[in-house]
């Protein structure tokens, strides 16, 4: 270990990485957007979805203009939680607009199809969609039927972007139903890839994106070699706790946990790169000791006011 | 101005659609733009203004000239643009100089609060409170066909004519019904009773006979307004004293009254349409301020 001198605080970056999974999330984004086709789009919780949605929004080159025009191509949404009226999810797709004065929902709601059309919304993204209700899937289907007819005559894409565990894929069922409202809602499903799974990282995936956490963390830690634990690191990211659909691949969030956590510590512990007790033990808490309850003793008054003194 | 990104703080905190004051706009029109830009119905913007700054509304008869500075304060993030900007589409900075050290008030431009033209049971019918209905309000169709533009020149008091495209402000609809600035269930900028976009209205020229009397209103507003200040507000009514006693009594061109005797101490209070209505009643012209304040 080199011993170093004392350190400013460990940065961890927030940048968005454009990691294999994402480019094969934004791929079938882009896909419906350029189509503009529906999808539902499924990935276990933790791969990224967000934040390629994220991504992917900001890269549409939306912007405001003081000139009264507003270009919106993506539009995207979390659906909401607990809510399960249609009008929580105008009031959701409102809201991505800016701000809206007070309106009843029955003029809302025809609202939002001149206000689509003039911000050239093309493709709507729905992030969490597991969560949207009957109501809301009717609404979305009025959206776009009435964007689509005269005198907007636009076609939306439309991604329902969805957490999946096990082998169940969302909505399938639902709209496998006899009822017309799921049978016009299927047959507007694209006829390529209606429904679609985005595995998270093969190993050699994993290894890749070790190789970019090394350049963006080298500058804390000069000597760090990431991927001569790609293997141990798959290994572990794959364990039943971390991949119980047995999938075999390494969702983006455990493997940016242990990446960043070990990388905490030992810089922290003074070291330049990490060693594999480090990484071992942070496996462990994230694997073993995943659920272990942790007691935070109460500070009692005496405790403190030395240290009052002292500061 | 520049645009917005969607990553910018400002993109939530503004209207969907941004609009921006336009060179002589009127407040007011400024604010039927945005609904128009954001397809909302007339006067949503101004509602929401009022709402959300609490404020009780501006009273039957008011004439918008001057706004509260906590309502522009409001609008400006909503658009993103400076309350300089929007202070620049009400008369409140000219008259400030003007009345000084009075704070500007909609009565220095067009006198005492009037009746509006609007009676009761349409009000109710429209939906609206009644500022809806303000005294006096017309447009030029021209302005609005070309950017639904309404200008501040709009508001002062005597013309009647558009100084811009000199055809005549409209204040009544084909049909028959008085243009109301804002109307709930209906578009901006279009007659409430039967859809007329005001941008059809018919374009009227300025006749002949009036040519000279509007180009005098306008030159003194241009004064008045433009380069006025309340050493020159004071000036035009020492030079009405020097001159009205060859006139007293006269009766007055626009309110249709008869003046029997003037004091100086109120000249300095006198609204400017009053006082406009003073200079040409006496046939002073802005000529005579040509050549400095000739007393």
């Amino acid at each position: 270990m080199t011993e170093l001198g004392p350190r400013p605080p460990f940065v961890v970056h927030q940048k968005f990485l454009e990691t294999p999974f994402e480019r094969r999330f934004q791929g079938l984004l882009r896909q419906a957007w350029q189509e503009r086709s529906w999808h539902v789009i499924a990935a276990v919780p933790g791969s990224g979805k967000s934040l390629g949605i994220a991504d992917f929004v900001v890269s549409s080159a939306a912007y405001k203009d003081a000139t009264g025009t507003t270009q919106l191509a993506v539009l995207a949404i979390r659906a909401p939680k607990n809510a399960a009226r249609e009008q929580a999810l105008g009031m959701a797709m409102s809201a991505t607009l800016g701000v809206v004065p007070r309106m009843p929902w029955w003029q809302r709601r025809s609202w939002l199809v001149p206000i689509l059309a003039s911000t050239g919304v093309e493709c709507i993204i729905i992030d969490d969609a597991q969560d949207l209700t009957l109501a809301h899937l009717a609404l979305l289907k009025e959206l776009t039927d009435n964007l689509a007819a005269p005198p907007y005559e636009r076609q939306v894409g439309l991604c329902l972007v969805t957490a999946h565990s096990g082998n169940v894929m969302p909505f399938k069922e639902t709209f496998a139903r006899p009822d017309v409202l799921w049978k016009q809602f299927r047959r507007r499903l694209a006829t390529e890839n209606p429904y679609c799974v985005v595995p998270g990282h093969t190993e050699e995936e994993v290894r890749r994106t070790l190789m970019t956490f090394e350049d963006l963390y080298r500058s804390q830690l000069p000597d760090l070699q990431l991927l001569r634990w790609t293997k141990t690191i798959f290994t572990w990211l794959t364990n039943p706790i971390l991949d119980p659909d047995a999938t075999g691949r390494v969702a983006m969030d455990h493997l940016t946990r242990l990446v960043t956590t070990s990388l905490q510590r030992a810089y922290g512990h003074g070291a330049a790169d990490i060693d594999a007790a480090i990484l071992q033990a942070v496996a462990e808490l994230m694997i073993l000791r995943r659920d272990e309850i942790t007691f935070i003793e109460p500070i009692s008054h005496d405790e403190l006011l030395p240290q009052r003194e002292q500061a | 101005m520049k645009g917005i990104a969607l990553e910018a703080s400002a993109w939530l905190s503004t209207f969907p659609h941004r609009v921006a004051p336009l060179p002589d706009e009127w407040l007011p029109g400024l604010l039927l733009r945005c609904d128009e830009a954001n397809h909302w119905q007339s006067g949503t913007t101004f509602r929401h203004l009022l709402r959300s700054t609490h404020h009780p509304g501006f009273g039957s008869g008011s004439s918008l000239v001057v706004f509260p500075f906590s309502i522009l304060e409001y609008l400006a993030p909503l658009l993103e643009v400076p309350v300089s900007c929007l202070l620049a589409t009400t008369y409140a900075g000219e008259l400030a100089r003007l009345y000084a050290p009075n704070p500007p008030h909609s009565e220095h431009l067009v006198g005492p609060r009037r009746s509006n033209n609007v009676r009761s049971f349409l009000q109710k019918s429209v939906g609206m409170r009644a500022i809806t209905a303000m005294p006096g309000f017309h447009i030029c169709p021209i302005c609005i066909a070309q950017a639904r533009l309404l200008r501040r020149t709009t508001i002062l008091p005597h013309l009647n004519y558009c100084p811009i495209h000199h055809v005549a402000f409209h204040a009544h609809c084909t049909c028959g019904f008085p243009l109301l600035l804002f109307s709930r269930k209906r578009q901006p900028f279009v007659c409430f009773a039967c859809g007329l976009d005001w941008a059809q209205l018919p374009h009227i020229p300025l006749p002949a006979d009036q040519v000279t009397l509007e180009h005098d209103l306008w030159a003194f507003y241009e004064l008045f307004l433009l380069k006025g200040s309340s050493s020159l507000k004071m000036a035009a009514g020492s030079l009405v004293l020097s001159r009205i006693k060859e006139y007293i009594p006269f009766e007055l061109r626009f309110a249709g009254r008869r003046v029997k005797h003037v004091a100086s101490l109120a000249l300095d209070r006198l609204s400017l349409r009053y006082l406009l209505d003073i200079l040409v009643s006496i046939g002073i012209s802005p000529d005579d301020f040509a050549d400095g304040l000739v007393v």
